[in-house]
């Protein structure tokens, strides 16, 4: 079970591209993790763990879909499907994302870095950040928006750089 | 990246999108493969910076006013799995011991700086009592021990109870009746009724301790195990949920401590103390004790492990009521 502990990070991203709410993904990753377990001596290379694992997140986040579909803004079925088949094979792009995108994050001036991770630290936060700063909370999602599309770019950018070197 | 896209998809997974502007998402995402591959990538972002700002990497000065449920520390499946692994070992197994030495929960209490007066014993047990703990999942009686096979024992091979003359040996990672092929966890827990606190429970100043003692004995086995202990709360009796129920039964709590445990050395002679601190919900009717030893490496297993020589001594559930004054400081707001 350490290919989940290590590859978890991966599997909550591509998890969290197949549902509309991050807490969701909190209340996917258990089943996953159980489905994983039960299957595991399927699991023939500990290379292919990751992809086999998302294919199993696939399935969780369409019965999750079907189960929430009536009560709440989500993708429709057929995008979800195409998002989870293409992001199957992208784990490895996924990692090294991620390891970047800490870096860009830390690159941040501290101000622009404290309140992006501010508001990400709960569900609730964009309210407490945007009373505690003074903005609107549209406000605030306009520059969470900004920063985070300076982030983004920032990762593109790393990546492409260890792609050519 | 497309701003058009950023824009539709970043509000999407802020979860501040309108109906009209999800339409055309969905339109876009159907068309486009590249906008997928944004998508999957913003909501890759999306997890990492959510890690980011639960580890508190980086500090800062925003937070919220007040303590979120579930706030903290990211819930990780590892941790969750642990729970519901309390009636499914195989999953109760991989997640103990080899990640876990104390994992943060929501509701755990930072460490007290002063003790905190105890208001009522809950639990004292040195097992002395000659009643053998039961083997069938989830205790059916309030005050009684059961869950995975246990057994009392007396002192063996050099290993002294840490009290009196009788100790709990956890002897298997499964139950009577239980199917599951993959445990390598033993369980064993009391649920106790605290309709006599609810008074105070509800002034939100209630905390709940738990402690118990763990030692291994088995010089003919390399295997690493670990000692466990974790309180549960609940509103209503959680005794009836057996069998596949179980999983609604840990979804149902209204809180838990950390899963504090410890690794229990090869010396017969130390006993290693593990002990969990939580704030009651005020809603809080029920407690849980739980305790367990597991493997510290798990690895699948074909059959229910059996574990050499582990035990538990002096297990203690008590609860404490915080000062009003402090419990005041720490709400302003209320």
């Amino acid at each position: 079970m350490q290919l989940l502990a290590r590859h978890e990070p991966v599997i909550r991203g591509y998890l969290r591209s197949l549902v509309s709410r991050a807490a969701d993904v909190d209340e996917l990753m258990p089943d996953v993790a159980l489905v994983a377990w039960r299957k595991f001596s399927e699991l023939r290379e500990p290379e292919a763990f990751p992809r086999w694992a998302c294919v199993i997140a696939r399935y969780e986040a369409l019965r999750f879909r079907r189960d929430r579909a009536r009560d709440r803004l989500v993708l429709d079925e057929a995008v979800i499907a195409k998002l989870a088949d293409e992001g199957a094979g992208e784990t490895p792009l996924r990692a090294r994302q991620m390891a970047a995108l800490e870096v860009c994050v830390e690159r941040l001036p501290a101000e622009r870095r404290e309140l992006l991770l501010a508001c990400y630290a709960t569900e609730a936060a964009i309210k407490d950040v945007a009373a505690q700063t003074g903005r609107t909370v549209d406000g605030l999602y306009q520059l969470l928006r900004r920063i985070r599309v300076d982030v983004q770019r920032c990762v593109e950018g790393t990546l492409k750089q260890e792609a050519s070197s | 990246m497309n701003p058009d896209h950023s824009q539709l998809i970043l509000a999407y997974l802020d979860g501040t999108i309108s109906g009209e502007e999800l339409a055309r998402l969905n339109a876009v995402l159907l068309e486009s493969a590249e906008a997928r591959a944004e998508l999957r990538s913003w909501a890759a972002a999306d997890v990492r910076l959510r890690e980011l700002a639960a580890d508190g990497a980086y500090a800062a000065p925003m937070t919220p006013s007040r303590p979120q449920p579930g706030a903290g520390k990211m819930v990780s499946w590892l941790d969750r799995g642990l729970l519901r692994g309390l009636r499914l070992p195989l999953v109760t197994g991989l997640a103990a011991g080899a990640v876990l030495t104390s994992v943060v929960w929501a509701y755990v209490l930072p460490p007290a700086v002063e003790p905190i007066p105890v208001l009522a014993e809950l639990l004292v047990d040195s097992f002395e009592t000659g009643a053998a703990p039961g083997n069938r999942g989830v205790p059916q009686e309030f005050r009684i021990w059961s869950g995975d096979h246990a057994e009392l024992a007396p002192e063996k091979a050099g290993l002294v109870p840490r009290t009196g003359a009788w100790m709990l040996r956890l002897l298997r990672s499964d139950w009577e009746g239980e199917n599951s092929p993959l445990s390598h966890v033993g369980d064993q827990l009391q649920v106790i009724d605290l309709a006599a606190h609810r008074a105070e429970i509800e002034s939100g100043r209630v905390v709940a301790h738990a402690e118990a003692w763990f030692n291994q004995v088995a010089p003919e086995t390399e295997e690493e195990l670990a000692g466990g202990v974790t309180l549960f709360a609940f509103a209503r009796d959680p005794r009836p949920y057996r069998g596949e129920n179980w999983k609604a039964w840990y979804e149902g709590h209204l809180g838990l401590s950390g899963q504090q445990q410890e690794r229990t050395d090869l010396d017969s002679a130390t006993w290693e103390r593990v002990a969990v601190n939580m704030a009651l919900p005020t809603a809080t009717r029920f407690l849980v004790v739980h305790i367990r030893i597991n493997r510290t490496k798990p690895e699948p297993t074909a059959v229910p492990v059996t574990f050499a020589g582990s035990y538990v001594d002096d297990v203690k559930a008590e609860l404490l009521l915080r000062p009003a004054a402090n419990v005041a400081a720490e709400n302003p707001a209320q």
